[in-house]
C-alpha cells in the first residue's frame, strides 16, 4: 500500500465506516436496540442487547453488502463484539473487503 | 335490548379515506372518495382506478429494526390498534392482561413479503430477507399488537376472505359473552397493492374499470383498497365502571355458510346471516334505522344483497337506508369489515346516514334506498353492517347507539 493509500483509508476511518472491521461495525451499531451504546471490539455480549433478530438482519446487511454467503447461526456464541465481527469477515474472502 | 350486548370503547383506522376516526368519519360524511387513478406502475392493468392508502409513512410509526419484523398490513393493524387502544384508555392496571383477547381478521395475510420475495427468487436472483417467514404469518398482526399493548388471552389471526374483519369481531365478541376474556381488541387488515396481488384481481375480471358504484345502475365491479380498522369490545358495564365511555354497542351477529359457489353469492345465505345477527341481538327489523352494505360494486353482489335486505326488511312501510362505505375507500378485504364497523359506528354517532357515491340512477335489480350521493340525517338507534366473502361465508353485526 502506498503513503498516499494508507492514508486515506486512516482518514475515512475516522468518521465514516471505510475498511471492512469499521463497517461491520456500523452494521451491529445500527441493529442494537439500545441506540446509546457505542459499540468497540472489546464491548461485550452482555453489556450490550444483541438478541437473534438482529444477528439475522446483521448477516443479511453483510451478505448484501460483500456478495457473500455467511453461515453463521442467530444462536452463534460470542463473548465481545471483536468476536463477532472476526467470524463475519472470515466468511467473507479478502479480495472483497476493500470499499 | 339484548342481555348480551358489548361495549365498544376503542376504535382505530388506516384507510385511504383517512388514518384516524376523526379524519375518515368526517370525509365518509362530505362524500369524498379515496379512489384514483393508479400512477407508476411498472405494469399494465385492465382497471386504472384504485383506492390506495397514501402518505402512510412506516418510518413515522415503527423504527428499523421493527419494520424488518413487519409486513405492510401488520403495519396498518398495529397503528390501527394503537389508535383504539389509546381511545379505550385501557392499560394494564384497568385489567387482568390474561383476559385480553386479539383477534385480527386478514384475507391476505403477508402478501407484499412474499411477492417482494419470489421476485428475487425467480426474476432477480436476489437475496430475500431473513424475517420473510415471520412477517408473511396471517397471525403476525395480532402477536404484534398483543406485545403492544401487553394481552396475555387468547391471541390469534383469522381468515375467510372478504368477511375475516367481521369474523374476528364476533369471535371476540362470542369469547366476552362466553367469559373466557373481558376485553377482546379484534378486527382487519390488509395491504393490497403488490404487483402480484394486482394482476390476480385483474385476471379475476371483477374489478370495475371506472370507479365503485354500489347498487347503481351501470356498476361495473368492485374497486381495490386497503388498510386496517381495530376495535375494543368489553363486557357490558365495566366500561362505565372504570369512568370509561363507550362508543357504541355491538349488540349481536349472525354467521351462515353459502355451501354453494366459490364466487357467485346467494342471497339466501346473505339472509340467515342477517336473520341470525338480528336474532341474536333480539330484535325485530322494524328496529333497524340503516344497514351498512357489502356493497362491492358488483353486478351480481348488489343483486343479491338487495334481495337479501329486501327478504328481511321488506315488510316493513318504510325501507330501511342503505349505504355502501365501498363506494369511498374501494374495497379493502380483510379490513372491510372492520372499517365498516367504524362507518356504521359514526351514523350511530352523529344520526347521519353515509352516502352511497358515485351513483348515477336506480337499478331495476336492486330495489332499495341506497342513501345516494349525499348523507342523510336519521336518528339511528340500531344498524346493520353486512360482510359476504367469496365462498359464500357471510356476517352480519348488529351496533347499537351508546346510551346516555
Amino acid at each position: 500500500m502506498s503513503d498516499m493509500a494508507a492514508r486515506a483509508t486512516v482518514k475515512q476511518t475516522d468518521g465514516q465506516a471505510s475498511d471492512v472491521e469499521s463497517r461491520i461495525i456500523a452494521f451491529i451499531q445500527k441493529e442494537i436496540q439500545d441506540k446509546s451504546v457505542v459499540l468497540t471490539r472489546d464491548t461485550r455480549r452482555d453489556e450490550v442487547a444483541i438478541d437473534s433478530i438482529d444477528v439475522v438482519n446483521v448477516v443479511f446487511a453483510i451478505e448484501e453488502e460483500f456478495d457473500v454467503e455467511i453461515d453463521l447461526t442467530p444462536d452463534a456464541k460470542f463473548e465481545t463484539v471483536g468476536d463477532l465481527i472476526d467470524t463475519l469477515i472470515s466468511f467473507i474472502p479478502a479480495e472483497r473487503r476493500g470499499s | 335490548m339484548s342481555a348480551l350486548s358489548l361495549d365498544v370503547t376503542g376504535r382505530g383506522i388506516v384507510s385511504s379515506l383517512g388514518q384516524s376516526v376523526e379524519s375518515f368519519t368526517r370525509a365518509q360524511f362530505e362524500g369524498r372518495s379515496a379512489i384514483v387513478a393508479l400512477e407508476g406502475l411498472a405494469f399494465s392493468l385492465r382497471f386504472p382506478h384504485a383506492a390506495p392508502i397514501r402518505d402512510f409513512d412506516p418510518a413515522a410509526h415503527f423504527d428499523d429494526r421493527n419494520l424488518s419484523m413487519l409486513d405492510r398490513f401488520a403495519q396498518y393493524a398495529t397503528v390501527a390498534a394503537r389508535q383504539a387502544w389509546a381511545e379505550s384508555g385501557l392499560d394494564g392496571d384497568t385489567v387482568d392482561p390474561t383476559r385480553i383477547a386479539v383477534i385480527v381478521g386478514t384475507a391476505n395475510s403477508g402478501i407484499d413479503i412474499l411477492d417482494d420475495g419470489f421476485r428475487r427468487i425467480f426474476k432477480t436472483g436476489a437475496r430475500i430477507p431473513p424475517l420473510t417467514i415471520p412477517q408473511t404469518m396471517g397471525s403476525a398482526p395480532a402477536s404484534r399488537i398483543a406485545r403492544e399493548i401487553g394481552a396475555r388471552g387468547p391471541v390469534f389471526g383469522i381468515t375467510s376472505a372478504c368477511a375475516s374483519a367481521a369474523h374476528a369481531m364476533l369471535v371476540g365478541a362470542s369469547m366476552i359473552r362466553a367469559g373466557l376474556v373481558d376485553v377482546a381488541v379484534a378486527g382487519g387488515t390488509d395491504s393490497c397493492f403488490s404487483e402480484g396481488y394486482l394482476r390476480a384481481w385483474d385476471a379475476l375480471r371483477v374489478v370495475a374499470g371506472d370507479t365503485c358504484r354500489p347498487f347503481s345502475i351501470g356498476r361495473k365491479g368492485l374497486i381495490v383498497g386497503e388498510g386496517a380498522a381495530i376495535l375494543v369490545l368489553e363486557r357490558a358495564g365495566r366500561a362505565a365502571a372504570r369512568g370509561a365511555r363507550p362508543r357504541a354497542r355491538l349488540l349481536g351477529g349472525g354467521m351462515s355458510s353459502d355451501a354453494g359457489d366459490l364466487v357467485a353469492p346467494d342471497p339466501s345465505g346473505m339472509e340467515t346471516a342477517i336473520r341470525h345477527a338480528l336474532a341474536d341481538a333480539g330484535l325485530a327489523p322494524e328496529a333497524v334505522g340503516y344497514v351498512n352494505a357489502h356493497g362491492t360494486g358488483t353486478v351480481a353482489n348488489d343483486r343479491a344483497e338487495a334481495a337479501a335486505i329486501r327478504a328481511v326488511f321488506g315488510g316493513r312501510g318504510e325501507q330501511v337506508p342503505v349505504s355502501s362505505t365501498k363506494s369511498m375507500v374501494g374495497h379493502a378485504m380483510g379490513a372491510s369489515g372492520a372499517i365498516e364497523a367504524i362507518a356504521t359506528i359514526a351514523a350511530l354517532e352523529h344520526g347521519l346516514v353515509p352516502p352511497t357515491m358515485n351513483y348515477l340512477g336506480p337499478d331495476p335489480d336492486v330495489d332499495l334506498d341506497p342513501t345516494p350521493n349525499v348523507a342523510r340525517p336519521a336518528a339511528i338507534e340500531v344498524a346493520v353492517s353486512n360482510s359476504f366473502a367469496f365462498g359464500g361465508l357471510n356476517v352480519s353485526l348488529v351496533f347499537g347507539r351508546a346510551e346516555g
